[in-house]
């Protein structure tokens, strides 16, 4: 199988400002990959350029095809959900499924309407009248009836309750999933995709921060529940980041085995949110 | 090519209020004010001249102001369809989901340049055709009019093809003569950063206002007035029946080099909004 989507020295600048600056990193097939990062640093405008909706410097091919210039081509096996907010308003649910199904070679209207069947949308309402939760419910249907490659997934469940965010995932891999298909998503709310992820790249002003495999992050990253009497000697050697809860003090340390942290105290994996942060603010101080 | 028929569809859907209610809610009204005519009520405004109120004569103006209002009014329809089609989507962030799916931009820019040309036209002129027909029907059915002498007498079957085969070749006709105008608002509404309506009309009325602040002639406001308006098909050569066929043939506009260049003009515009249109998203 090929490489899914390949990116070679990715830049895009808007005026003054360098919203991607030499972004490389590659995915392959059967990945769920999270893009993680800060506010305006960059994940939305590589989405974009992923996409086709954005031009850009530097080589980009997603699924061997040009984004820009081969669009609509590429859409046939590529699956977007912006968020929320992107389906029309005026737009009937009936009127959505007939219009896929009329332009998308790879939709299937049965299954669509099966997915719709267990939620309360009507097919005569409109978008407008539909709450949040049901919009996404609805984008979701739209998507899990086309049978595509990648799907690309921008703070999909921003502003929906717990409840529909949990059953957005759920339903995402438990009937959308499988070793053919590959998801990139981006969001604010790490903790709730960390045991989603196969793949994590971290992005921070426009450069890649951290790009692993999850069990990969064990080997290169630990933290440590440093004992309040090694605290100095924890220090030397060089973690990139601490921070006090509780009256403990935890370091991490990237590259270093476990062996020589297992005498300062309790070694552990950091989970993907706590070394989210230890990366960002780590780079910052 | 079913792609295509779904894209115009789908404007259809968006554009329902100004694309499908008020055309025929302007019908339904006519044909009221005809049933209401009919039934014999005495409205001062049917006196048409020295004619009886409800004859054939009487009935031919009717017909002629109701198609000139529906005509009217669906231009205004299209002038505002074309300044919002490709704004809208980039206001409401639609532009995201449009762009999902596998439809190139050039497409997508045709079907609405095909809605404001050709589907806006054809619907008219069926409903024109469908209500003369049901107002001919009232006044027949409640009138018994007679068909008078010296209107309709030397009208044939043939002529009366002859006329609607000629409004029907007319739309494309007249695609090609407003394309340039079209296009025009289809690059400002791909682009345009808000207030689409503004901008449309800002550029001609500046130009000409310009035009006859300073050099106190009138040119632009004169080239405008003839695209948009005064458009002559061609010379007038028969009375009566053939007077009217005349009158509707938009053929003699082909031989005018100017709505070829006009033509031209258009598709050099509708490549840029092509590209314009392929370039934007929702920010």
């Amino acid at each position: 199988m090929t490489t899914i989507i390949e990116a070679r020295g990715l830049t895009k600048n808007f005026r003054s400002t360098r919203a991607l600056d030499g972004v490389s990193f590659s995915i392959e097939p059967g990945r769920i990959v999270g893009l993680i990062g800060p506010n305006g640093a960059g994940k939305t405008t590589a989405l974009k350029a992923i996409l086709g909706l954005t031009t850009y410097e530097g080589e980009l091919r997603v699924l061997d095809r040009d984004p820009y210039s081969d669009r609509d081509a590429l859409m046939r096996d590529v699956c977007f959900i912006a968020d929320v907010a992107v389906l029309p308003k005026w737009l009937r649910v009936w009127q959505a499924i007939a219009y896929v199904e009329a332009v998308h070679p790879r939709f299937e209207r049965a299954r669509a309407e099966d997915f719709l069947k267990k939620t309360d949308i009507k097919m005569t309402s409109r978008v407008r009248e539909l709450s949040k939760g049901m919009v996404t419910q609805l984008h979701l249907a739209l998507i899990l009836a086309i049978d595509a490659r990648l799907l690309v997934l921008d703070e999909p469940t921003l502003g929906l309750d717990l409840l529909f965010r949990r059953q957005f995932y759920d339903t995402l891999l438990n009937d959308y999933f499988d070793k053919e298909r590959t998801i990139l998503l981006t969001t604010h709310q790490v903790e709730e995709i960390e045991n989603l992820l196969t793949d994590v790249i971290f992005i921070n002003h426009g450069r890649i921060v951290l790009d692993s495999t999850v069990e990969g992050l064990g080997e290169r990253y630990a933290q440590v529940n440093v004992n309040a009497d090694q605290t100095s000697r924890a220090r030397e050697m060089k973690p990139f980041y601490e921070r006090e809860v509780f009256g403990r003090v935890a370091m991490f340390y990237e590259g270093r085995t476990p062996d020589e942290l297992a005498r300062l105290g309790e070694v552990r994996t950091p989970s993907i949110t706590d070394l989210f942060v230890a990366k960002m603010q780590g780079a910052a101080a | 090519m079913n792609v295509m028929a779904m894209l115009i569809r789908r404007e259809f859907w968006e554009h329902r209020w100004s694309l499908v209610i008020a055309p025929l809610a302007l019908c339904a009204l006519y044909l009221i004010f005809c049933a209401i005519a009919g039934a014999g009520m005495n409205v001062s405004l049917l006196k048409f001249g020295d004619q009886p109120p409800m004859s054939a004569a009487y009935l031919i103006v009717m017909h002629t102001v109701f198609t000139i209002m529906l005509y009217g009014l669906m231009a205004i329809v299209a002038f505002f369809y074309l300044c919002d089609c490709l704004y809208a989507e980039r206001k409401d962030r639609g532009i995201l989901f449009w762009k999902s799916m596998p439809v190139s931009d050039a497409m997508t820019v045709l079907s609405k340049l095909a809605v404001a040309l050709i589907a806006i036209p054809a619907v008219v002129y069926a409903l024109s055709f469908v209500t003369n027909l049901l107002a001919f029907a009232v006044f027949k059915i409640l009138f018994h009019t007679p068909a008078p002498a010296g209107v309709t007498s030397d009208w044939t079957f043939t002529g009366w093809l002859q006329v609607n085969g000629y409004l029907i070749v007319d739309i494309l006709v007249l695609a090609l003569w407003f394309a340039p105008v079209a296009a025009y608002q289809l690059l400002i509404s791909a682009w345009a950063p808000r207030a689409p309506f503004v901008i449309t009309l800002l550029p001609p009325l500046t130009l000409a206002l310009f035009e006859r602040l300073f050099f106190q002639t009138s040119h632009i406001a004169g080239f405008l007035n003839h695209r948009l308006g005064g458009v002559a098909f061609g010379p007038h050569r028969g009375e009566g029946v053939q007077g009217v066929i005349d009158a509707v043939n938009a053929l003699p506009l082909l031989a005018k080099p100017e709505l070829w260049i006009g033509a031209l003009v258009a598709a050099a515009l509708i490549f840029v909004t092509i590209r314009v249109r392929r370039h934007s998203d929702d920010s």
